[in-house]
């Protein structure tokens, strides 16, 4: 290489040699646009479309077969299957992402000091979270919701209290070779509080492998909104997220199968398109696996 | 370090079910009780007492063995549950066989094949079904091999052989399969990260066919990561047969625990997360055992910590 | 004596991402029966590879050998079939490792690692070849009751040591030692090189030491091979070559040697480093870094020619000076 490079731009180079890391990211690129596209037309049409073609009932197109007129097929109500996907993008999306923004923005701070204190903070702070690792994921988030009441709110509650554990061991990891290393020595010196030195040299220095934890459990968190939806403790119908459509694909597979394929297809892509964005970052930020 | 942590996780979800709105008495006696008949039955639950009382109640009653009474039909939940367990744990088993079975050849294949068109593909078709939801994947599975082909029933745990077999070969499917794509995942860059080092090329030099340095010099290293990779995993194994139990009306504890859900049966639900959970942290001391078993340098360390080495 | 081993314009590339790294480019070398021969080089000249070609460990795709032929006697390696390979392979020709702390399988007890060689290739019941196994270790001044431990309990030098049981357990008629000493401290090194002469001189087995140290060649070889970026710049008995030393590069590795009857005061490196070996240099691959290089050096790429006794140079220069 012929002029030095940021780290930055190296991983940028590294990842963009991926292919099929930025196919992913083109992928999850379109899946934001069909969820703010949706929004957008909700906003614009103060849900009259929403509530006329994705939820209203058309009983004479139940369960029609993909075709011309509706590409995906209908629902057991007459509805647009490609419509209510297409609506149902911002769930699985949003309380993906959502979920696992909420693990990291708690969990990173209680890793943080479990590893920058140890001791006495490391030992609670640690047993806690082995606690609650300790409990199947999808059962402690069905737990939750079953105590809490199935609402938006309360899904991604239960969807984040599993990938605190995670995070949290991850940022106490890091700060954890971090600390010791000489520049926090010179930042101490020159009086740099424990706050300072934590937010300022090493939350920096933890980034990248939560960067990749949360494209990868991002995917993770899709699959688990959509499970919780088809159990019905996640999204409630009439919303289309794509596991709540899935609920009924089982009471019709005998006569309607584009109900199951076409929702699953979707759900598939959305999770391949953030373990390969999630994968091609590792590898690009990963210097052990740099040559 | 065990028992703490499973006194800790008990403790969590007494803590969230605590929480859950809905009034047993009235689950119990139904819509039409009169309000004395409810303040009795709460008084008889122990609902009225307090919070840590209510615990501590649970945890001497769990350690004789007894989680309670369901509220749904009145019937002891330790029964309940030891009714169903050995359900979930057939299929359980049976998913995690199907999965070591598949997933271990194809990885160590991919692995030995590396860039060639079969590790590729392979590669390609892990990757599609580590991301396909399992309750998906039971949908299609069903709709293939039950709708139209009829091979296998769509749902129920049949009596007797070999209807058993056939009634557990979907469900095994469901819940191996995106646990074999793991494993596989994990065998290939165990096996490509094993290939590298000297000693393999040593065991070439040694003049011993491929098939011994694949066999004992590779795999013995390789499964190392791999066994970690499955003991992590198993939580989701146990977390995916809550979905598939209730996909094929299978009747273990994740379909048990999905109804307690539905109906509030607060009891079940702890009951049930209880045994998960101790289910899960007994297959984390298995593998820590195993590790030790394959690997000599941990069998040491157990030594030295222990103080007669 | 007979040539038991013998190469020919050996070629060997490695393709990776950033380009084509030719390793070794045409390269011969004559090992007699019973001789010991020193292979001398930097880091990155070629020697692991040119030793590991003679055991056909040269991974493809990565790794390729283009052209050349391997003479064990009237096999040809490059040519034989894997069956004979396998016969050959930790029996007639055997190798030591460079590094014992990555050579030795951890899972494996170390008595293991040595028998399953010796019931690869000696049809001996396991009891036998665990007894021999015990024998091996012995031989190599490890006591028998240290057999069912695993290489993480034992030191360095004495996994060497296992490393050379190893290698020597089928009693090989070939026995390429790579860098065996380098790994190891300084007090090692000298036990485990005392140790190899006196097997050595039991067994008289045709060795090629790889190494990088000119002492232990003038200590335990009869001829000597230099490897400079890929080809043989000189080669010869031991004698002449150190005495009547032809070549720029082994002029300049024996003088960066510090003398220790001399009072120096600064130690003479050859400057620069070895050419990059995806993109060597025209002409002779040295002239980069030679004293005595003029224009026709960086144009004309030498031959290699006999000055005497089979004392051969890769340098158009080396008898005028």
């Amino acid at each position: 290489m012929n002029k030095a490079l940021t780290p930055f731009e190296q991983s940028f180079r590294q990842f963009k040699k991926n292919r099929l890391a930025v196919a992913g990211f083109f992928i999850i690129f379109l899946l934001f646009a069909i969820a703010l596209g949706t929004i957008i037309i909700d906003a614009a049409t103060n849900y009259s479309f929403y509530k006329k073609y994705v939820i209203g009932q058309d009983l004479t197109q139940r369960l029609a077969g993909p075709g011309i007129k509706h590409i995906f097929g209908c629902d057991e109500m007459g509805r647009d299957l490609f419509l209510r996907i297409l609506w149902g993008t911002k769930y699985s999306l949003f309380i993906g992402i959502g979920a696992i923004v909420v693990s990291l923005l708690v969990g990173t701070p209680f890793g943080m000091v479990a590893g920058y204190y140890g001791g006495r903070a490391d030992n609670v702070i640690m047993r806690v979270m082995d606690v609650i690792l300790a409990v199947p994921f999808m059962l402690l988030a069905m737990a939750i919701v079953a105590a809490l009441g199935t609402s938006t709110v309360n899904l991604l509650i239960a969807l984040s209290v599993s990938g605190i554990a995670k995070f949290a061991r991850i940022a106490r990891a890091s700060v954890m070779t971090e600390k010791d290393n000489e520049y926090i020595e010179a930042a101490k010196a020159i009086g740099a509080g424990d706050f300072e030195i934590l937010v300022k040299y090493i939350l920096p220095n933890s980034f990248s492998p939560n960067l990749v934890q949360f494209s990868l459990g991002v995917g993770n968190s899709i699959l688990l909104v959509a499970g919780l939806s088809y159990l019905g403790l996640g999204v409630q119908p009439p919303n289309p997220e794509w596991g709540a459509i899935l609920t009924s694909a089982k009471i019709y597979m005998r006569d309607a199968w584009h109900i199951s394929v076409f929702p699953g297809m979707f759900l598939v892509v959305a999770v391949i398109a953030f373990n390969l964005f999630g994968d091609g970052l590792r590898d690009a930020m990963d210097p052990k696996l740099k040559k | 370090m065990t028992i703490p942590v499973l006194i800790g996780a008990t403790f969590l979800v007494f803590t969230i079910m605590h929480f859950a709105p809905g009034d047993p008495a009235r689950i119990i006696l139904g819509a039409g009780a009169s309000e004395e008949a409810l303040e009795a039955m709460r008084d008889q639950l122990g609902i009225n007492d307090s919070f840590i009382l209510r615990y501590g109640r649970f945890m001497l009653n769990l350690m004789k063995g007894d989680l309670g009474t369901s509220y749904r039909n009145g019937q002891p939940v330790t029964g309940l549950i030891l009714g169903r367990l050995g359900n979930t744990l057939y299929l359980a088993i049976s998913g995690i066989l199907f999965a070591i079975i598949v997933g271990i050849p194809v990885g160590i294949i991919s692995a030995i094949k590396q860039y060639s068109t079969l590790d590729n593909v392979t590669m390609f078709i892990t990757l599609f079904v580590t991301a396909m939801p399992t309750f998906w994947l039971a949908l299609i599975l069903v709709i293939v091999f039950s709708v139209n082909l009829g091979w296998f029933p769509a749902s129920g745990m049949a009596k007797g052989f070999p209807g058993f077999l056939v009634s557990l070969v979907l469900p095994t499917l469901t819940l191996g399969c995106g646990f074999a794509a793991l494993i596989a995942r994990t065998t290939r860059s165990s096996v490509l990260d094993v290939v590298r080092q000297e000693y393999i090329d040593l065991a070439r030099a040694k003049g011993l066919p491929e098939r011994t340095v694949i066999w004992k010099h590779m795999m013995k290293n390789a499964l190392i990561p791999i066994i970690t990779v499955i003991g992590l995993n198993f939580g989701v194994l146990l977390g995916g047969s809550v979905l598939t139990e209730s996909i094929f009306s299978w009747p273990g504890v994740g379909r048990f625990v999905v109804e307690s859900i539905s109906f509030k049966d607060t009891p079940a639900i702890l009951g049930c997360v209880v045994t998960l959970a101790i289910l899960f942290t007994l297959v984390n001391l298995i593998v820590d055992l195993l590790y030790a078993f394959l690997d000599p340098r941990i069998k040491s360390q157990y030594r030295t910590s222990r103080g007669d080495n | 004596m007979e040539n038991i081993l013998e190469i020919r314009n050996l070629r060997v590339t490695f393709h990776t991402d950033n380009g084509v790294v030719r390793a070794l480019n045409g390269v011969d070398l004559k090992l007699r029966d019973g001789e010991t021969l020193g292979l001398v080089g930097e880091t990155g000249a070629g020697k692991t590879t040119l030793a590991k070609s003679v055991m056909r460990l040269i991974s493809p795709p990565q790794g390729r050998i283009d052209a050349g032929e391997i003479l064990f006697g009237e096999v040809d390696i490059l040519k034989a079939s894997q069956a004979d390979m396998l016969s050959i392979r930790g029996n007639k020709i055997s190798m030591i490792f460079q590094d014992p702390m990555s050579a030795l399988n951890p899972v494996i007890t170390v008595g293991e690692q040595i028998a399953e060689v010796i019931r690869e290739h000696e049809s001996l019941p396991s009891k036998e070849a665990w007894d021999k196994a015990l024998k091996m270790l012995s031989t190599v001044g490890i006591t028998a009751d240290r057999a069912g431990d695993y290489p993480h309990q034992f030191s360095g030098g004495m996994k060497q040591r296992v490393v050379i049981a190893i290698a020597l357990a089928c009693n090989p008629t070939v026995l390429i030692a790579d860098e065996p000493t380098t790994a190891l401290d300084v007090t090692i090194q000298a036990q485990v090189l005392e140790m190899m002469a006196e097997l050595k001189k039991k067994t008289d087995t045709a060795t090629i030491i790889i190494t990088h140290d000119l002492g232990i060649v003038a200590q335990m070889c009869e001829s000597v091979v230099v490897l400079y970026a890929g080809e043989v710049v000189e080669s010869g008995p031991v004698r002449d070559v150190f005495k009547k030393t032809a070549h720029p590069y082994t002029i300049g590795l024996l003088g960066a040697i510090p003398k220790i009857h001399l009072d120096e005061h600064r130690l003479h490196p050859i400057h620069g480093l070895m050419p990059d070996p995806m993109a060597p240099p025209e002409g002779c691959s040295f002239h980069e870094r030679c004293d005595f290089a003029d224009e026709s050096c960086a144009l004309n790429h030498p031959e290699l020619r006999i000055i005497g006794d089979s004392h051969s140079v890769r340098c158009p220069k080396a008898v005028s000076r």
